[in-house]
């Protein structure tokens, strides 16, 4: 018997048969993917499938939560009746173990298939575990989901000590979180500084003094060699590389994050630490795409390859990833992101990538105003700017349009800083 | 400020400036909005409240609502 191929132009299918697209990952990129392809394409069907188990939360307000500042309710974004008003399936509980692009499916824990004709992976990441003795003990906690919040503030309100380690953006949260609930605490940290990538001492001491107000004290060249636990195995004492000891039945771990690659290997998505994407949040297989922290994205303002978590970032991948579904090179994805720390009475903003560069400027004007911007081949890629923010908007704009500051560094920094006091050809920007 | 169905009145909805005042309770009904969900235009509004708490933004442009509250370094009602 002859088998005779059907081919459907691809335009023609679109438009007159329903897409099917379904989304792994219900955090803010999978969400408002949802959202913008339910507005695109109102007959198409669309799944949600998602490993926890309730539907998107505010995961940038669970810390306080935590804190024991907000209530509940108000952490919640999206009712179950939120995905039924819109037609959209919700699947909770559920994890993706596989994914098969020539197919079109992937495949749950239980077995279950679904059947995509585009796919998006907003699979986001997992807390990096500490690979020390005990550091799975009764009492250690990692910060990522809601219920990890439940967790922190169930135990924390209950405890009478506690140690942090990780000295990053998700590590303050944690401290920040021992310090509202009033345990007094130890802030352990390999260097000598808190976020020593993006900031300088100066800059640093300005978090260090705010952290000590609030009894939380800093470790410098510490971290954990291991945890002593008690006969019921509850952490008990974090000790160091130097020996020193610090009782804790409260520990908070916040080191980082494993992207959830694992189940991109062996299908042929390019991927490193995150899902490789154009700027259109396809990956190298054009019916999948990829949105949020999980992606390595063709940053069109850095000019390579650069990932974010932050959430307003997420937020608009998710809108680019599901206009590019739906018509593919409808809309690039071109962001200044910015991350805020809400912790202290004075504001905290990070925008871009502080981290990288090959040149920084930055300058001091008091014990809780500081500035630096990141430079790299004489153009702003991001900045870290303390106690005013009123600047961010100048230096957004230097930055999205690639203005080439070359020579006017101090400039930059001047604390009543206008963009008409660059010259030249930066300025007429 | 609420409408008369209990939902937030949209600052849009009002002529008059919108304003900020810190708060130290949230109750569950609230809209609670961190800091960096909002516009970068909302964001130096905010971080450049007057002392009065009177808040230079655009009343249609923003997706804040009278009685929603933001978590800045503490905070706040929009009113």
């Amino acid at each position: 018997m002859r088998e005779i191929a059907i081919h459907i132009n691809p335009e023609y299918k679109r438009r007159v048969m329903s897409q099917s697209y379904v989304i792994v990952g219900d955090g803010i990129a999978g969400a408002s993917a949802a959202e913008t392809l339910r507005e695109e394409e109102p007959d198409a069907d669309i799944t949600i499938i998602t490993d926890e188990g309730e539907p998107l939360y505010n995961r940038i307000l669970i810390k306080e939560f935590a804190k024991g500042k907000l209530p509940e309710a108000p952490i919640s974004i999206h009712e179950e009746s939120w995905y039924d008003d819109r037609d959209v399936d919700l699947v909770l509980n559920t994890l993706i173990t596989d994914i098969d692009p020539e197919g079109h499916t992937v495949t749950a824990h239980d077995g279950t298939e679904f059947d995509y004709d585009k796919l998006l992976l907003a699979i986001g990441g997992t807390p990096t575990q500490l690979p020390v003795e005990n550091s799975d003990a009764d009492g250690i906690h990692h910060f990522w989901t809601f219920q990890d919040a439940r967790d922190i503030k169930d135990h924390i309100e209950q405890a009478d000590n506690s140690v942090v380690i990780g000295a990053g953006l998700l590590g303050i949260d944690l401290a920040a979180i021992t310090a509202a609930q009033d345990v007094e605490g130890k802030y352990l940290m390999r260097g000598k500084a808190w976020w020593r990538y993006a900031l300088s001492q100066d800059g640093a001491e300005i978090i260090h003094n705010a952290l000590r107000e609030r009894n939380v004290e800093p470790v410098f060249d510490s971290g954990v060699d291991h945890f002593e636990v008690d006969d019921d195995g509850h952490v008990t004492t974090a000790v160091d590389p130097n020996d020193d000891h610090y009782d804790a039945d409260f520990v908070g771990i916040a080191i980082g994050l494993n992207f959830n690659t694992e189940i991109i290997d062996g299908t042929g998505i390019d991927y490193d630490n995150g899902i490789h994407t154009d700027e259109y949040m396809r990956t190298n297989h054009e019916d999948i795409f990829a949105a949020g922290d999980i992606t390595e994205f063709h940053d069109l303002i850095l000019g390579e390859r650069a990932q974010n978590g932050a959430w307003g970032s997420a937020k608009e991948q998710g809108t680019i990833a599901a206009k590019n579904m739906v018509e593919y090179g409808s809309e690039e994805f071109r962001w200044v992101s910015s991350y805020s720390i809400t912790h202290f009475d004075f504001p905290f903003l990070s925008f871009g990538h502080p981290t990288l560069g090959d040149d920084h400027v930055e300058a001091k004007y008091s014990d809780t105003e500081w500035r630096r911007l990141a430079i790299k081949d004489g153009k702003i890629v991001g900045g870290v700017l303390i106690g005013d923010l009123s600047p961010q908007t100048k230096y957004k704009k230097l930055m999205r349009e690639q203005v080439d500051v070359s020579g006017q560094k101090e400039v930059l920094v001047k604390q009543d800083f206008e963009l008409d006091d660059l010259e030249g050809a930066a300025a007429e920007q | 400020m609420s409408s008369q169905d209990g939902q937030p009145t949209s600052v849009a909805d009002v002529t008059t400036p919108p304003t900020v005042v810190p708060v130290s309770d949230v109750p569950s009904s609230a809209r609670v909005h961190h800091f960096d969900e909002l516009s970068e235009r909302t964001q130096v509004a905010l971080s450049t409240a007057t002392p009065t708490g009177r808040l230079d933004i655009d009343p249609s442009t923003t997706r804040l609502s009278r009685g929603d509250i933001v978590v800045f370094t503490e905070y706040l009602r929009i009113q």
